[in-house]
């Protein structure tokens, strides 16, 4: 019996007044060790959701509890130890080495004036070694590559050690070999470090893989299914591809 | 380099010092009186507030980038100066209307101050209903030109000699700072600079994007809300007693970024301090060594320095942006 | 014949000082050191009619004025390069400055104004009278009013320019019909020169004999006082003037103020500095020469010690602080601002170095005579 993490309730947002609601009335829920992928077209919401879920958007109405408690109600910091986001847009100093940014995900752990104890480095240097990224910790933020820099925003994500990890769109961008490691280091935390998974992408068949659930996008409501039931659905294809 | 400078802020000038003279006078023994009263009551007020100033703009700069993530952002940027300004401007216009006669500078610091609360106020009000950094840096700049606007309008009306006064005081001055207004800023610096450090690690986070430093744990309005009244703090302070002083406060958080290599606050914040002190002594100097016998304006000899060291930073690393 | 008394005096000058070109006092029994071609007006006279011309009428200023005053029965004389051709008697005339008013009533003529700027400014009752009574209209304040003026009906207006943005506005005026007399006393560096100024007006109103009469006495006196001044082997020391923004403004060692000093024999801290204008000190500068002065003249506007000390505490270690030694000029003025000291002042050098002599050789005159200065109260 899987436990409740995240129950969504009523979610009705729209952006700037309009009419047109992105989202509307969305009622879904999230259980320990689920891996749900979004899909859907650009601009249906997905993003919205996400962030909703992350709790950088406060939805026009409804509420969302994260194990049984209004997110409303959650401490900044505790929650940061529940979750753990990975957005599209990733601001960096090139300053920054890539180990000192994967850092800042122990911020909620550390003490007031940011310091890391051995436990904290501990944690990042085997994560690093995990993604196969610990070769790249003295190098600057500004010289990996694309898929290096999702990777280790990702590991940024992982050594935050929370219960539910939210990605939009990780594999933006990527090609094919940067993709599918991705999609594996996703997994991995799913099965090797039991977290949840929610997360979205336009690469369906990847993330078909190594999700468990889908929430399809369709104009303004949220269709959920299995892989099979999407499988076996003229509609639900139509709704995807078009 | 910075108790050189001070020293040399000292010894030269108008009238020249002695190193020897200055020794003597440093351990208490007689000296021409005139000498002094030189030292004692005109050069080490004013190379005291040459550091107190030049830390306190260099780190309200260094909080306005890493709130606004903008390399341009400065002190004054969200109109702390106009404000204070606009404080001053009501002051020597109003001392004619109502005949009042401007006897002291206290009055004038008095001013500047209510001026840049208020703008302060206004933009805590805004900041808290605001979702997007973004939209505040607007609005401080629109702040910042409403209260210029209001001040050309007030120079419109106003006799040469009050222009006069309120060109002056817009030049900068690191001179006549008594000794108790140099107590008072030094309280209102050294505590503003102290919470900024205790505040590096949000600082740090908020690096990373708002939306990031919320998802660790960061709270973003509590901490919009701290920079932007400590920074106004340190802005508003120094141009109370000395008027507005351009250019260290956007520079300094630079050259700390370049020489050190680090976006972190813990080293960001003592090293701006340094050099800002360094930079504002410096400057201090060459406005009496090219004044040739005058003190030039301040604010002149800052742009006049801070202009090229932002293109030599701009050369070297080919963009400004690189700290963000 | 006024023309010959002159070239007399100025003949006995040119004589004693006919190896010094400057206006520098070294030797201890020297007259006053006044030279004719400092003077910025001339007066020729010929047949029937009169010529006054003046000469660099501000700093910077090269040009001449040549105004040709002519009876107003005879025809207008034959002259080229003229400024105005005036028809005399004036009847009408407007001023610009409170010196204006001062030269015009030493000879009388003061029932001839009625118009000027600035009406607050004026030190004489009886002038104050006549504006109250509205026999004198205003013409403006900061700015000569151009409509007001031209309303006013004049036949001239004394008025000056101290640059050449104010020479502009001359020729603004000019244009539109009005004649622009220009006085230049300021740009006199001699007491006396200043006092000179009288004849100019003397010839306008037709009053040179009464201007004579009065230029003499006052030279006499002028004379008189400054050799008494001498007996005193002790030259005190004397600073001026106060901070403002940013810099602390001093008589050059050239200028009329200067001058007034070295003719009370006292020792003008900045007597060498060669400029005729103000020159601007920084603090530290002043505390070097100045501190340990004996006395302390024309600190700006201020009204007591205890405002001075307000405005800078350090002023306290000023010599003439402790010795409360420090004198301002507004003995005769009123709360609006005017003074005195730039009205009759300006005729009478006798008095104010009277003053002066006063101040710094109290053992020579008794301080209660004084009549420009006073000084500086406690409170």
């Amino acid at each position: 019996m899987k436990d409740l993490l995240v129950d969504i309730k009523g979610i009705s947002h729209s952006f700037s007044n309009e009419d047109k609601l992105t989202l509307q009335n969305i009622n879904l829920k999230v259980y320990t060790g689920d891996v749900i992928v979004l899909l859907g077209d650009n601009g249906s919401g997905k993003t919205t959701l996400l962030k909703c879920l992350a709790g950088s958007i406060y939805p026009k109405s409804g509420e969302i509890s994260y194990q049984d408690k209004p997110l409303k109600d959650w401490h900044q910091k505790d929650l940061a130890k529940q979750l753990a986001l990975v957005s599209t847009q990733i601001n960096y100093s090139p300053l920054l080495k890539v180990w000192e940014f994967i850092a800042f995900g122990r911020y909620p752990f550390t003490n007031w004036l940011g310091t890391l104890n051995q436990e904290d480095k501990n944690i990042i240097d085997t994560a690093m070694e995990l993604s196969f990224i610990k070769h790249l910790s003295n190098k600057g933020m500004a010289e990996i590559s694309d898929g290096e820099r999702q990777k280790v925003t990702i590991c940024r994500a992982i050594v935050q050690e929370t219960k539910l990890l939210v990605l939009d769109e990780p594999t933006t961008h990527l090609d094919i070999k940067n993709s599918r490691a991705i999609f594996k280091l996703i997994q991995e935390q799913n099965t090797q470090q039991k977290k949840t998974i929610i997360f979205s992408s336009h690469q369906v068949e990847q993330a078909l893989d190594i999700a468990n659930k889908i929430w399809l996008f369709n104009n303004n409501e949220v269709i959920e299914c299995s892989p099979e039931e999407l499988d076996n659905s003229q509609e639900y294809k139509n709704i995807l591809y078009g | 380099m910075l108790p050189i400078l001070f020293t040399a802020d000292i010894l030269i000038g108008s009238i020249s010092i002695s190193p020897s003279v200055f020794i003597e006078a440093l351990s208490g023994n007689d000296i021409n009186r005139a000498e002094e009263i030189i030292i004692f009551e005109s050069r080490i007020p004013k190379a005291l507030t040459a550091v107190l100033c030049g830390a306190s703009l260099s780190i309200s700069g260094l909080l306005m980038q890493t709130l606004f993530r903008n390399p341009l952002a400065g002190p004054y940027i969200l109109g702390i100066s106009s404000g204070a300004g606009l404080g001053v401007a009501f002051l020597i216009m109003g001392a004619s209307l109502f005949g009042i006669t401007l006897s002291s500078s206290i009055g004038l610091s008095v001013a500047a101050i209510i001026g840049a609360l208020m703008v302060l106020f206004l933009l805590l009000i805004v900041s808290i209903r605001v979702k997007e950094v973004m939209t505040l840096l607007i609005l401080g700049v629109m702040l910042g030109a409403i209260a210029t606007a209001i001040i050309g309008l007030i120079q419109f009306f106003t006799t040469d000699y009050q222009l006069k006064s309120y060109l002056f005081w817009s030049l900068g001055s690191l001179s006549s700072v008594t000794y108790s207004e140099i107590q008072l800023m030094f309280a209102f610096i050294v505590i503003s600079i102290g919470l900024s450090y205790l505040f590096s690690k949000n600082l740090n986070a908020l690096l990373l994007g708002e939306e990031y430093a919320s998802s660790i744990g960061i709270k973003i309005n509590r901490s919009r809300i701290v920079i932007i009244v400590v920074s106004g703090i340190l802005a508003g302070t120094v141009t109370a007693f000395c008027g507005p002083i351009g250019f260290v406060g956007i520079v300094v958080p630079h050259l700390s970024r370049m020489l050190f290599q680090t976006t972190n606050h813990r080293l960001l914040i003592p090293a701006s301090l340094l050099i800002g002190s360094s930079l504002l002594l410096f400057s201090d100097l060459l406005s009496s060594i090219l004044g040739n016998g005058m003190n030039l304006p301040i604010n002149s000899i800052t742009a006049l320095l801070g202009i090229p060291i932002i293109l030599w930073i701009i050369f070297n690393k080919r963009n400004i942006s690189s700290g963000f | 014949m006024k023309n010959l008394f002159y070239f007399v005096i100025f003949l006995h000058c040119f004589i004693l000082l006919s190896c010094e070109e400057q206006a520098e006092q070294t030797k201890g029994d020297l007259l006053y050191t006044f030279v004719e071609e400092d003077l910025h007006f001339e007066v020729k006279t010929k047949d029937d009619y009169k010529v006054v011309i003046v000469n660099n009428p501000f700093v910077g200023g090269e040009i001449a004025e040549k105004y040709v005053l002519y009876s107003r029965d005879s025809a207008v004389p034959n002259e080229d390069n003229v400024t105005h051709f005036i028809p005399l008697p004036i009847h009408k005339v407007a001023i610009n400055s409170t010196t204006h008013l001062g030269y015009i009533e030493a000879i009388g003529e003061s029932a001839k104004i009625i118009a000027a700027t600035n009406l607050d400014l004026y030190y004489s009752q009886d002038f104050r009278n006549r504006i109250k009574n509205g026999l004198v209209s205003s013409i403006g304040d900061r700015q000569i009013n151009h409509e007001q003026l031209i309303a006013s009906n004049c036949d001239l207006i004394f008025s000056y320019a101290i640059d050449g943005s104010g020479y502009k506005e001359v020729e603004r005026l000019r244009k539109l019909g009005q004649k622009v007399i220009l006085i230049a006393e300021f740009m006199e560096r001699h007491p006396i020169g200043k006092s000179t100024w009288l004849n100019f007006f003397g010839t306008f109103f037709n009053k040179n004999v009464k201007a004579d009469s009065i230029i003499n006495s006052v030279t006499k006196e002028f004379v008189e006082i400054e050799r008494k001044a001498r007996a005193n082997k002790e030259k005190p020391a004397v600073m001026v003037g106060l901070p403002w923004q940013g810099s602390w403004y001093v008589s050059g060692g050239e200028s009329f103020q200067a001058n007034y000093f070295n003719a009370a024999n006292a020792n003008y801290i900045w007597r060498d500095i060669k400029q005729e204008g103000g020159v601007p000190l920084t603090f530290e500068t002043v505390v070097n020469d100045a501190l340990t002065a004996d006395y302390w003249l024309n600190p700006g506007s201020i009204s007591s010690l205890s405002a001075l000390l307000e405005k800078d505490k350090r002023f306290a270690e000023f010599n003439p602080v402790s010795k409360q030694s420090i004198y301002t000029n507004y003995k005769r003025s009123t709360v609006n601002g005017a003074n005195d000291y730039w009205e009759s002042g300006v005729v009478r050098a006798d008095l104010v170095l009277k003053d002066l002599v006063a101040i710094f050789h109290p053992e020579l005159l008794k301080e209660s005579e004084l009549t420009y200065y006073k000084k500086l109260s406690v409170n």
